[in-house]
């Protein structure tokens, strides 16, 4: 036995005082495309993001953005996709393409000793791409699957419709793919929206890693040469979509998903260090108030979480678990009551303390490594910021005071302007 | 290459330190040799319900999130049929909480009535959100079933069943922590910012003086699985949105060097876009939406799984025949050197990338530790470039085999009208 004050105390903890930024650089390549690089870290791998703004914004057709992002993976004029495929893997190689709600992002991550061989072939994929009419046929086939499957899912559903109600079944960050809008597609739509984006618009390149000066000369050579217009603009028409009760049953299912929402904007937006901060208070961590009460006193959900969303042009603050049927009414209770609480007491110094200290321990860890730090970068960079904004944000963290947590719930945690979303 | 120091404590704790000072941060997992295929078969999913507990708070820990969330750092846990992992990685100045954390959850059970209560809810949700909510999300409870007869694998860690979860008792718990839960028991591995004379002194302070308790608990005997000699198939029709097919074949131990030959087995199957099932089955035939092949990973005897999900309209038969195949195919010829070139650069960057993180590194050292020894961290590499292409068709042809084979297939049913 230990009955010392340690054992019986803990040992001293000490405050979080600084998060120091990872250091990155820029460069432009021939043609003026700017290269976010960090060169850092002990292993010898390089990941290579190329990122195009766009997504969903420059469509003519709903999903004519994703199905672009993920055909244009088979094969370029220059390589057919099988041999493609055998190509990177060959090397220890992965290749990607992902297009989000805003940006349709290209990514080659390989042994750095092998970058020069491989980025090439990726850049053929890049610019080059054919899109089969055969591979089209079989996304679409795989999408409607997929898409009745996932339809099957409570979880999914009420994300669905959350998005749908916040902002509108045609608005872009609002609309879910339909079996209609995959069936509408044709080649002749992916051949256009990938060059409508190679050509009009500037791409923006992250690299990371620990590599030669090789890599950025490759890189200039592959990436530096070509021209394209830089004139795309993206019009975004906002839609606030009033509060309201969806309600949705799935009677066959063991579990109900629920889903509460409203609005609130990008991360440029005045309020986003104090609402992230809120938000983990209230449901975004394992200690939050959501997650005590709900689940470690009530035991009604194996998980229950708020976050964030934010887009480039708007956002949204959601609630989201799953739980027994019978448990629905009493969670929402109690989720109301929380927010309530929020609106009403101060968080009183030690959870403030606690939750300041997790935040700022959680962003140390997001920018340990290379391959970590630069996803920082690359979220900033792309969302008009600079390390400027983030400093303020960290600062705002280990500053703001329960004064203006309870401030910021007044804000944005009425209840009455949450879009509730039920499944089941 | 991961250098590491071991110190090996008088009650039996051992404690593996790797020192990396470009990092913040340190991690620190504490293992404890106990999995579901510790439990008795009446009361499965204890393990994993155990893990819970161990969080709902110890003598002097009320709430082990709490400190730990103050010391600006994360843990988590994990349970699988072999083993349960505790980790944490905090901010290095805060590190020494980690140690006061963890040595009052080995030494001081505290566990009443109203958190086992709560805690048994938490995972009878887990079940029914993963297993029984999702399509085929009980597919290992049927494998596992299928495939093994009389080795306690023959249950997945959630459980057979939550009515186990919910019988649990306070009894029951305590003589579970009585019996796994001792320094002889745990490994303990730390990773980050730290000196390796600096963590010994602290695991000494903080867990040196823990003395084993007296078990009155039997090991349950875990018994060897006998050689399958016929194909067991079982047919299930399913509220799943698509056909299914899982082939499970048994495969060797985790140390046994067949291990490392059916690992690669299944990269030439499906890792990667390249891959033969990627390739042959699911680019060139129509009949398939995603198609995956895998090891159980388990320290004892385990299973090499082929999972793949149909397309709606796609035949059963012709599925199977064709998966078939692409697995005669190996047996018959053996892969040549570009495509055994290719599986290691896959495997060296996957084992480059895996050397990253401080958590990982910390977890990787504990698990070769629990396999007998640390430097195992080191030498995997070396173990699969010696695979040759001959010794690959070889254990092909030895496992993968229709009477080493468990078949499981999932049809859906309509739903009901609702």
């Amino acid at each position: 036995m230990q009955h010392d004050s340690t054992r019986i105390h803990g040992p001293k903890i000490s405050s979080i005082q600084h998060v120091p930024l990872p250091q990155f650089y820029l460069m432009e390549l021939d043609n003026g495309i700017p290269v976010y690089y960090i060169n850092d870290g002990s292993q010898e791998l390089c990941k290579l993001d190329v990122v195009f703004t766009g997504g969903r914004h420059a469509e003519e057709k709903a999903t004519q953005a994703r199905a672009t992002g993920s055909l244009v993976k088979e094969g370029s004029t220059k390589m057919k996709s099988s041999d493609m495929s055998s190509f990177f893997d060959y090397y220890g190689a992965s290749y990607n393409c992902r297009s989000s709600l805003d940006f349709t992002t290209f990514t080659l991550f390989s042994l750095s000793k092998y970058f020069s061989e491989l980025v090439g072939t990726f850049r053929d994929m890049v610019f080059d791409p054919v899109f089969p009419e055969d591979e089209l046929v079989k996304f679409k086939k795989n999408s409607i699957e997929r898409l009745a499957m996932d339809s099957a899912k409570n979880e999914v559903m009420s994300y669905r419709y959350l998005t749908e109600e916040l902002f509108g079944a045609d608005h872009v960050y609002g609309y879910n793919s339909t079996e209609n809008s995959l069936n509408s597609l044709n080649r002749a739509d992916l051949i256009s929206f990938h060059k409508h984006m190679v050509e009009h618009q500037i791409c923006t390149i992250f690299l990371t890693g620990r590599y030669s000066s090789d890599v950025l000369t490759e890189l200039n050579k592959n990436f530096g040469q070509h021209s394209y217009k830089g004139d795309h603009k993206i019009a975004y028409q906002q839609t606030r979509l009033r509060s309201h009760k969806k309600r949705s049953p799935a009677p066959n299912s063991l579990q109900s998903a629920i889903r509460l929402g409203r609005h609130f904007g990008s991360k440029r937006h005045e309020h986003y260090a104090e609402l992230s901060f809120l938000n983990n208070v209230f449901g975004g961590f394992f200690g939050s108030r959501l997650m005590r009460n709900i689940r470690e006193e009530k035991g009604y959900t194996y998980n229950i979480y708020s976050d964030i969303d934010s887009m480039m042009f708007d956002g949204y603050f959601y609630i989201a678990s799953e739980l027994d049927k019978v448990h629905v009414e009493p969670a929402l209770e109690e989720i109301y009551k929380e927010m309530d609480m929020l609106c009403t007491d101060l968080v009183g110094e030690d959870e403030l303390e606690m939750n300041r200290n997790y935040i700022l321990g959680n962003l140390l860890n997001s920018v340990d490594g290379p391959f970590q730090a630069i996803r920082l970068i690359k979220s900033a960079i792309l969302n008009n910021q600079d390390l400027d904004d983030i400093h303020q944000i960290i600062q705002k963290f280990t500053e703001l005071s329960a004064e203006e947590l309870r401030e910021t719930a007044r804000l944005y945690l009425k209840p009455s302007e949450y879009i509730e979303v039920i499944i089941g | 290459m991961i250098e590491f120091s071991t110190f090996d404590l008088p009650n039996g704790l051992q404690l593996i330190v790797h020192q990396d000072e470009s990092t913040p941060l340190v991690a620190m997992n504490v293992l404890y040799k106990v999995g579901s295929k510790h439990e008795h078969e009446d009361n499965t999913g204890f393990a994993h319900l155990f893990e819970h507990l161990m969080f709902s708070g110890s003598k002097h820990v009320k709430d082990f999130d709490i400190p730990i969330q103050m010391a600006g750092g994360e843990n988590n846990a994990f349970t699988n049929s072999d083993m349960t992992n505790f980790y944490n990685v905090v901010p290095r100045e805060n590190i020494e909480t980690v140690f006061w954390l963890e040595s009052d959850r080995m030494a001081y059970l505290d566990i009443n009535q109203e958190s086992l209560d709560i805690q048994k809810k938490v995972v009878v949700e887990e079940f029914k959100e993963v297993c029984l909510n999702q399509p085929y999300g009980d597919m290992w409870h049927h494998m596992s079933d299928l495939a093994y007869k009389v080795h306690s694998y023959r249950w997945p860690t959630i459980g057979k069943d939550f009515s186990h979860i919910e019988k649990a008792d306070l009894k029951q718990v305590k003589g579970f922590y009585n019996r796994f839960y001792n320094p002889e028991n745990a490994i303990i591995t730390i990773a980050g910012n730290i000196r390796p004379d600096e963590a010994h002194r602290l695991v000494e302070k903080y867990f040196g003086w823990i003395e084993n308790t007296p078990s009155s608990i039997e090991n349950e005997l875990i018994q060897t699985e006998p050689p399958q000699i016929e194909v067991a198939v079982k047919r299930l029709h399913a509220k799943v949105p698509a056909k299914a097919i899982y082939l499970g074949f048994h495969m060797a131990d985790r140390m046994d060097r067949e291990y490392y030959v059916a690992d690669l087995i299944t990269d030439i199957l499906s890792n990667g876009r390249s891959s033969r099932f990627y390739q042959q089955l699911y680019k060139k035939t129509k009949l398939f939406s995603t198609i995956d092949a895998y090891i159980s990973g388990t320290l004892d005897p385990g299973l090499l799984l082929i999972e793949a999900k149909l397309h709606q309209d796609a035949d059963l038969n012709l599925a199977k025949e064709s998966i078939w195949t692409e697995l005669n195919r190996l047996k018959e010829t053996e892969i040549d050197e570009k495509e055994l070139t290719k599986l290691i650069n896959k495997l060296e960057s996957a084992h480059v990338y895996g050397e990253i993180s401080v958590l990982n590194k910390a977890l990787n050292l504990a698990y070769y530790t629990y396999l007998g020894d640390p430097k195992m961290i080191n030498t995997q590499m070396e173990v699969y470039q010696s695979i040759t292409p001959a010794e690959i068709r070889e254990i092909t042809a030895k496992l993968l085999t229709e009477a080493n084979c468990s078949v499981l297939v999932y049809e859906p049913v309509m739903d009901e009208i609702q």
